[in-house]
């Protein structure tokens, strides 16, 4: 036995210097991004900025949320984008519906309403990449690509691929806030909140980060894995949709090239707060909370300091390598 | 009620049409342990699984407590008390201990979240009633391969189990982990509980089991109570035949050296030479954490040689990797064959062609499909693999002896000049030993090396011209086929552990 442990501390000490990398990586290279930035400009650290970059972030983090559920499961949706357009267009023709007569969007029940309706765009989505995934065993990357071509035609062809604009009915969010901070924000912090309680504390969670460290095992167990897989896909669907609609209600209007690649924002982000691409691993705080506020920080930053709008896509290029190649090089250190 | 708590009568089972459990009749009794023993492919894990309840049986019936039992998943199993402990551990490396234990219920509190509180506090009491030191907060990924067999193990008692069935259990035990499990397993008895035990390692059975059914292609052979057992008797009904020796006899000339390792460090071995002649089987012994597997993966570069270099055919080597290896001749099988040895999703055939394929590939790198099918039936008689149709079966799909056959076969293939064996003969039963040693003897005698690393040391000794001896990362002995001798070895094998305490 002692010469069991003997062995094992020796991997140890190999595993926890790679370890220390990839779990406290993502931090300091915000942590230095942050310091550069803020020493570069001085318009960078200001309450102003942060509660910009906050409020910016905030519609994406939520798609972030969502995605965790489903790579926690070792799945994959890249349909997020697609899925936040058609959910933000069938809400953007509802308010055109409800806004035909002159009145205009502005009670508490007609902002709830055009909400509950973009969610629910997003759940059937969610429910319809769940059951293929989980139901007709068909791989995730496939299904949600079939997805991602068939909401984003959907979407074009109910709004004859016209721009909607939304804000001229009444439908905003850049303009509430309380205390300073945008609404946005809370309703972020409150999708932080519960689903890091499901993912951490609930036994859904606990299932499916089990399922997602080896599907076998768990069906073995009589884990019904099916069914956890397809609720993983309900949320991710669920909280695209809702991400869509906040994010229309910041942009103000929704084009037919809304959110368009978003899903290359959300799963590096997920993947850099350290998430895995294998499953069975991560954070919703802080992991993948800090994954999307570094990207955003760094593109914020960049903006600041006035750069070529096309590095934007080079940087985010290099973060998601360098976010995928840190998860790639953890899950080999796991099997050893 | 009857007296016995559960019966299996006519069970039958196939697999792609060929039927593997030719009506199987067997009865356990509470309060004992039942030995189940067989030759690879015998059936063994099939009855086992349609006991636990991973898939239902085609035929025949169960009788569990005189009342008909038929599980369709393992939950229905479990609901009946019946636990099994697989051969390959299911428990998930990144949950706690205790999240693992009550993974498939665990226990809420008001919120309808999930109780920590009282699952580690329940969990950490139950492993001590145990006798088990480990944290119910520490992540399996953290605990070595034998602490995580007992967790395995706690998880069956957790849920007051009547029947417990045990697939291989002793595969990845030292042997104080393994008097641990046998002294577990006593416990339980005393308590009523039935046991089902199947091992390769007929030793144990015969210290454990109160009676032993032989298992041969998918019936019962025969029965013997504890008193009756004898070693001949029931491997001679294992394989059908008698077995002369456990081991091949093949004349064999010892050559020139063909290869030398001088003072290799890697990770866990600190600076260990060896020449190996033509002809020549050279065994290392060691114990659990000695550094043989170390040692021979960074021979192969597997893994990083931080100094040091290897010889071969006269070409001298400092950092090897397998490619490089390859090229010069060297094979090497791994201990883990699940994970290292095959592509356990793809069919027999694919499996065994995989590493010929360079030499035999015809222009623009066409692979002549007549070929292949020629090598790998040759292949699959010679080594008598178990396999009902090459191109269908899944490596996954064979037992672990009949995947360990195809592992071999696929490097005999290449008829390597040298090749390394880590542990060939693990999870394997007796007739497949015999086997896999003749091809081992056989390769040598045709001029090759072989290394072959071992945590049996019968096996070395019946097998290899010469045994070095590892431990604690060094080399302490080196025995000559002569001076072989069980009582030495193990002393070699334990020199040096005193150093262990302070190595931290």
């Amino acid at each position: 036995m002692a010469k069991n442990t003997e062995r094992h501390s020796s991997t140890a000490v190999r595993k926890s210097s790679l370890e220390f990398i990839v779990k406290y990586g993502v931090y300091s290279i915000f942590l230095v991004m942050f310091v550069v930035f803020s020493f570069s400009n001085k318009n960078f650290l200001t309450i102003r900025n942060i509660m910009l970059l906050l409020e910016q972030s905030a519609p994406i983090m939520i798609g972030v949320i969502g995605m965790a559920f489903v790579m926690m499961d070792g799945g994959i949706d890249i349909s997020a984008g697609s899925n936040m357009y058609l959910s933000a267009a069938t809400a953007a023709l509802l308010m055109k519906k409800m806004t035909e007569s002159g009145n205009m969007i502005d009670t508490l029940g007609e902002y709830l309403l055009v909400v509950a309706v973009a969610t629910l765009v997003g759940l059937l989505i969610g429910l319809f990449n769940g059951a293929m995934i989980s139901r007709f065993h068909i791989v995730p990357f496939i299904v949600t690509l079939i997805t991602t071509s068939l909401a984003r035609g959907i979407g074009m062809y109910i709004t004859d691929v016209k721009l909607i604009i939304i804000n001229t009915m009444g439908f905003k969010f850049n303009d509430k806030s309380f205390l300073g901070v945008s609404l946005l924000v809370y309703i972020a912090l409150i999708m932080i909140v519960i689903f890091h309680l499901v993912m951490r504390y609930s036994a859904y969670g606990c299932q499916l980060k089990a399922q997602g460290n080896n599907h076998d095992a768990a069906a073995k167990l009589g884990i019904n894995t099916r069914r956890n897989t397809l609720i993983a896909y309900i949320i991710c669907g669920a909280l695209c949709g809702l991400a869509g609609i906040m994010s229309a209600g910041e942009g103000g209007s929704v084009p037919s090239s809304f959110a368009d690649g978003n899903e290359f924002i959300i799963i590096p982000a997920a993947v850099l707060g350290g998430i895995s691409l294998f499953g069975g691993k991560g954070t919703i705080f802080p992991g993948a909370i800090i994954g999307i506020l570094l990207i955003n920080t760094i593109v914020n930053g960049l903006t600041m300091m006035a750069a070529n709008p096309y590095v934007y896509t080079i940087v985010r290029g290099v973060i998601i390598f360098i976010a995928v190649m840190v998860d790639s090089m953890n899950y080999k250190g796991e099997i050893r | 009620m009857s007296e016995y708590i559960l019966e299996l009568k006519d069970i039958r089972k196939g697999f792609f049409g060929v039927e593997v459990l030719h009506g199987v009749n067997l009865q356990f009794r509470p309060g004992e342990v039942y030995g189940l023993v067989g030759e690879n492919g015998a059936g063994k894990s099939t009855m086992m699984n349609i006991i636990g309840g991973v898939f239902p049986a085609d035929g025949g019936e169960m009788l569990l407590n005189g009342k008909p039992y038929a599980p369709q998943t393992p939950r229905d199993a479990k609901n009946a008390r019946i636990a099994f402990i697989h051969q390959e551990l299911n428990l998930f490396s990144n949950l706690s201990v205790a999240e693992n234990l009550f993974i498939d219920e665990l226990p809420r509190n008001k919120a309808g979240l999930v109780d920590y509180r009282y699952m580690r506090s329940e969990a950490g009491k139950r492993l001590k009633e145990l006798g088990l030191e480990i944290s119910p907060r520490a992540m399996v990924s953290d605990l070595p391969m034998g602490v995580r067999q007992t967790v395995e193990i706690a998880k069956a008692l957790l849920m007051d189990a009547q029947i417990i069935l045990f697939d291989e259990p002793t595969t990845s035990l030292s042997q104080k982990e393994k008097e641990y499990l046998f002294n577990t397993i006593r416990a339980l008895k005393q308590k009523g509980v039935a046991i089902v035990y199947i091992s390769h390692i007929l030793e144990d059975v015969f210290e454990l089991c109160d009676e032993v059914a032989v298992l041969r292609d998918g019936a019962i052979i025969g029965k013997r109570l504890k008193a009756e057992l004898n070693n001949d008797d029931i491997v001679s009904m294992m394989v059908g035949r008698k077995l002369e020796n456990a081991y091949p006899v093949v004349e064999k000339s010892i050559g020139e050296v063909m290869f030398t390792a001088r003072n290799v460090v890697a990770q866990g071995v600190k600076g260990c030479s060896l020449e190996l002649r033509h002809g020549e089987v050279l065994g290392i012994f060691g114990l659990m954490g000695a550094g043989r597997t170390e040692f021979v993966r960074a021979l192969y570069g597997l893994d990083p040689m931080v100094s040091g270099e290897i010889t071969i055919n006269g070409k001298t080597i400092s950092k090897p990797n397998p490619k490089l290896c390859i090229d010069e001749g060297m094979a090497f099988i791994s201990e883990d064959r699940r994970g290292e040895g095959l592509l356990m999703p793809k069919p027999v055939e694919d499996n065994l062609i995989l590493v010929k394929l360079d030499d035999i590939a015809g222009r623009f790198g066409k692979i002549p499909e007549k070929k292949v099918d020629e090598l790998t039936n040759h292949s699959i008689g010679d080594l008598s693999i178990k396999v009902s149709d090459k191109r269908l079966q899944l490596a996954t799909n064979l037992s672990g002896g009949n995947q360990q056959k195809v592992v071999v076969g696929k490097w005999l293939m290449k008829t390597p000049k040298m090749l390394i064996m880590d542990e060939p003969t693990r999870g394997v039963d007796v007739g497949a030993k015999y086997e896999i040693y003749s091809l081992i003897l056989d390769l040598a005698k045709n001029g090759s090396g072989v290394l072959c690393i071992s945590s049996e040391m019968e096996e070395l000794i019946g097998i290899c011209d010469r045994i070095l001896v590892m431990a604690n990362g060094r080399i302490t002995g080196e025995v000559e086929m002569k001076d072989f001798n069980q009582k030495r070895i193990m002393e070699y094998a334990l020199q040096g552990g005193e150093e262990n305490g302070e190595e931290h």
